[in-house]
């Protein structure tokens, strides 16, 4: 196991993305606990004010007085929750669903690929939208109806490598000796899509954040008191040329954790696609 | 015949990765000479170098290797050339065959277009000239209906006949010195022995110097003058092909020969073999590599390395500390 | 007494967009218990699905294949897991055909986990090691994976995956191709020598006639999906019958022997074959009778058969001069 994360300490760029991952992470956790403010608080004294240490409103306030580095911390950890489950959703949702549909391959495939296909030409916003007013605005909606079109992708990927697993040698081997279905999935073609997979998994984290800030942007996401990326966003837009510190914290952590997500994600794909050696 | 100035001369080459983990060293202190017109066979399993060198004659190391010694082509220095030089002379006077003939055509070119390229590139012809000649390379190298193949793409061929197109690529310049790396591995064997006497026809008509690498010591019998026995990626033996297959002096070349299976021998008797593997890329060991397999190895074999020096009146070399009697 | 595997009248057709492709062609088989039989031919002359189709990894269109006098297309579920026990199968990648992320132990142990299930993991690690020293590995080798090992001791793990379950017979499908020549004399032996201990039928699909006749004491010829010749591997290549079989022989390269210029070309397409005879486009001695009459598969001697209207005439016996 020490030899597979051998690389990891030769790949600059991904480590220093993992280092920034986990300390982004941490701040978002225990950060909260060093400001006096809580989320939805106000402070009637201080409106829209800019950065500084005064009264702990290290990121400023914003235009109810809210605290800002709480508020972004919180939406730090909304996102990053979203990315995480929506992104577990899609892996299990997706790799079941194309790991069966390229080993049975045929007609099958056929048909469970066409069931992809028809969720891929859904307009996606009208989708959510749709999701939102049958089931309400709830952070569990925007999870449901992220992963719901999250795992289409993974899908088509697991279905695509699976189906070139399918006619290696050593899975013939495994047929001709006479193993059962489930136990040449779970042991030999699981365990090898674990490389794409996971590289794609990093790659989607992102693309997820980025979707929820976007949702949340438009109103559909996460909704107020509580925080989000997105909305923080949408809100510093709208402030942008008399505070524009509203814009800034939270675009800067959202640029840094996609960045660093990218940086995992691509030393993953340099490290795992050639072959391990 | 040392009088003759050579039309390949490699002197003390090198290819190392030192980039690598471990760094490999694939080639050591390789000495070679090749006179206008003649034929060497550079001879060796896996790993033993021989493609390493086919590769650094012409300037297509892999990026990353480092190329080190001297190889003078018709009296230029070929090591440290300019990109563009090693490019002219891969264009018109080096010609290179690579072992997988699916791999060195581009899929989406025509045949006739493939063909021309070169011609139209470095002899600036015109379209017709060019395609002339390219009909008449095809017709040299023997492919049927050879019209109908310049406007065909690689895909429609069988095996057989794109390695004879990617052959006449590599002669339609008119080379003085054609790299062939294992031409007819990737072919069948009533093919591969078409494309043998191909090369054997090739090499009379149009007095082409050739190096042909390959792991058969029957096939470079049978088609090169001189041979070259590489193993861990420095040479065990040399000179003239007929004498060192009939007579190998080094244990190696003696051993591979005796686990080459023939259609001859008596059955019912294990193969021959040979104990144990090459070392491991990137080992280096401080004697003769051979020795941990060797029949004959004594002490000094593993303590120093044997240098490579003349047993026979005819050239031959070997690099062994006790050679077999010859017979 | 039957015969450990009787192939009858084996015809496997693939559909290719809106043309066939017939990879086998009326194959006719008979293996004993213990035999080694060589499978020798082009590529496209069908020796690879002709092991698929014996191994059931693809159904044939016509014919059937019986194992100890059973048709295995109407095998149940119980009797097709006792065939993989007692029929396994070698690939010519060695490297390929081992899971890169199992241990070498890993790789040996997933027949034994199916087909010996009532075995405790120390037993099962006991028999592991023993088969490792029988390949020529030593236990030492159980813990390392496929890629810190070289081609010939792949290739040795893949046997000992193949023999673990004590098969009765073995399919080797081209196991010396990815190999050195040194390494290529090393497997030719340990296949022997596993078959002496044993008794292990092996069925070897090579297009290395040298190492057929090494380990073979049969050899079939196959040509577009057609036997063309059967015989005792000395006979098929001290003195073969059809002309086929002695193009083969001329295209092997021999020391001291310079290459000979075969005019006999490439294969026909597999989707057109030709009329008669399917080797006649090819062949030296073709007259007007081979492209109208299928020459069928006849008994030449007790111990050969050679499907040719001239072999009476001993048209292939003369090697070509150089």
């Amino acid at each position: 196991m020490r030899r597979r994360w051998h690389w990891f300490e030769r790949d600059l760029a991904a480590r220093a993305g993992l280092v920034a991952l986990a300390s982004i992470a941490l701040l978002a956790l225990a950060g909260p606990l060093a400001s006096p403010w809580r989320v939805d608080e106000l402070d009637w004294a201080r409106i829209g004010v800019a950065p500084g240490l005064e009264a702990a409103h290290w990121f400023g306030t914003d235009r109810l007085g809210r605290d800002l580095f709480v508020r972004t911390l919180a939406g730090v950890r909304v996102s990053l929750a979203i990315g995480l489950l929506a992104t577990l959703v899609s892996l299990l949702i997706g790799v079941a669903w194309g790991a069966i549909a390229g080993y049975a391959g045929g007609r099958l495939e056929g048909a469970m690929m066409r069931v992809v296909d028809v969720f891929y030409s859904l307009p996606y916003v009208f989708f959510v939208i749709l999701l939102t007013v049958t089931l309400g605005r709830s952070p569990a909606t925007l999870f449901i109806s992220i992963g719901a079109v999250g795992w289409l992708t993974m899908a088509r990927v697991v279905c695509a490598q699976t189906e070139s697993l399918r006619h290696k040698e050593f899975i013939e081997a495994a047929v001709a000796a006479g193993l059962p279905v489930r136990r040449i999935l779970v042991r030999h073609v699981l365990p090898n899509l674990a490389g794409p997979v996971l590289v794609y998994a990093t790659l989607t984290v992102p693309g997820v954040i980025l979707i929820e800030s976007f949702l949340s942007f438009l109103g559909l996401g996460v909704q107020e008191p509580a925080a989000s990326l997105g909305n923080l966003m949408a809100q510093g837009t709208a402030e942008m040329e008399s505070a524009p510190w509203m814009l800034l914290a939270p675009c800067a952590f959202l640029v840094a954790i996609v960045l660093a997500l990218g940086f995992v994600g691509d030393g993953l794909r340099d490290h795992l696609d050639p072959r391990e050696r | 015949m040392s009088a003759e100035a050579p039309l390949l001369a490699v002197l003390g080459v090198g290819v190392s990765f030192p980039g690598a983990r471990p760094p490999v060293r694939a080639l050591a202190d390789v000495e070679l000479r090749l006179l206008a017109g003649r034929s060497l066979g550079l001879v060796g399993e896996s790993g033993a170098g021989k493609s390493q060198l086919a590769l650094a004659i012409p300037g297509l190391s892999a990026p990353g290797a480092v190329v080190e010694g001297s190889i003078r082509f018709c009296g230029e220095e070929l090591i440290n050339a300019s990109p563009a030089r090693l490019r002219a002379l891969r264009g018109r006077h080096i010609g290179f065959i690579a072992q997988d003939p699916q791999a060195a055509l581009a899929p989406h070119l025509k045949v006739g277009t493939q063909l021309t390229e070169t011609l139209r590139s470095h002899h600036a012809l015109d379209a017709r000239a060019a395609r002339a000649a390219a009909l008449q390379m095809l017709e040299r190298v023997q492919v049927p209906a050879p019209a109908a193949r310049l406007g065909q793409y690689p895909h429609e061929l069988s095996g057989g006949l794109r390695q004879r197109v990617s052959i006449a690529i590599a002669l339609i310049a008119s080379p003085s010195l054609l790299i062939a790396d294992e031409p007819t591995t990737a072919l069948d064997v009533t093919v591969e022995a078409g494309i043998r006497a191909l090369f054997l026809k090739l090499r009379q008509e149009l007095k082409l110097a050739l190096v042909l690498v390959s792991h058969d010591l029957a096939v470079v019998g049978g088609l090169c003058d001189e041979i070259l026995v590489l193993y861990a990626g420095r040479v065990v033996e040399s000179g003239p092909a007929a004498a060192v297959l009939k007579d190998p002096r080094h244990h190696y070349t003696a051993a591979l020969a005796a686990a080459s299976a023939t259609l001859e021998a008596p059955l019912g008797l294990p193969l021959a073999t040979i104990a144990g593997s090459q070392p491991a890329p990137g080992v280096e060991l401080a004697g003769c590599a051979f020795a941990p397999r060797c029949p004959a190895a004594a002490a000094r074999c593993h303590a120093e390395r044997p240098p490579l020096a003349s047993v026979a009146a005819g050239g031959a070399r070997v690099a062994c500390h006790f050679p077999r009697a010859s017979a | 007494m039957t015969a450990l595997l009787n192939v009858r009248n084996l015809g496997v057709v693939y559909p290719d967009g809106g043309r066939r492709l017939r990879a086998l062609d009326g194959i006719e088989l008979a293996l004993e218990a213990g035999e080694a039989l060589g499978i020798v031919g082009e590529s496209g002359s069908g020796k690879s699905t002709l092991a698929r189709a014996i191994l059931k990894l693809i159904a044939p269109t016509t014919g059937a294949i019986e194992w100890l006098g059973r048709d295995i297309a109407a095998f149940t579920a119980a009797d097709l897991t006792r065939l993989r026990r007692d029929l396994t199968v070698v690939f010519q990648d060695p490297v390929a055909s081992l899971d890169p992320r199992l241990s070498v132990a890993d790789s040996i142990a997933e027949p034994l986990i199916v087909h010996a299930p009532a075995l405790t993991a120390p037993q099962r690690s006991r028999r592991i090691d023993a088969m490792l020293e029988q390949v020529g590995l030593g236990s030492g080798y159980g813990a390392r994976y496929p890629h810190e090992l070289s081609g010939g001791q792949c290739q040795r793990v893949a046997i000992a995956r193949a023999m673990i379950t004590g098969p009765k017979l073995v399919v080797c499908d081209e196991p010396f191709s990815a190999l050195d020549v040194s390494v290529q004399a090393q497997i030719v032996n340990l296949f022997a020598e596993l078959r002496r201990e044993t008794g292990t039928a092996l069925l070897v699909i090579s297009h290395n006639l040298a190492l057929v006749r090494h380990l073979c004491s049969r050899v079939m010829v196959l040509y577009l999906g057609r036997v063309m010749e059967i015989a005792p591997a000395e006979d098929a290549f001290g003195a073969p019958l059809h002309p086929y079989t002695r193009l083969l022989l001329d295209a092997v390269p021999r020391l001291g022997h310079p290459p000979l210029a075969l005019e006999a070309g490439e294969s026909a397409s597999p989707f057109e074959p030709p009329s008669g005879c399917v080797f006649r486009t090819r062949c030296r001695h073709a007259i007007g009778r081979c492209a109208v009459e299928r020459p069928p598969l006849a008994a030449a001697g007790s111990t050969r058969a050679v499907a040719c209207l001239r072999a009476g005439e001993g048209v292939a016996r003369a090697a070509r001069a150089g």
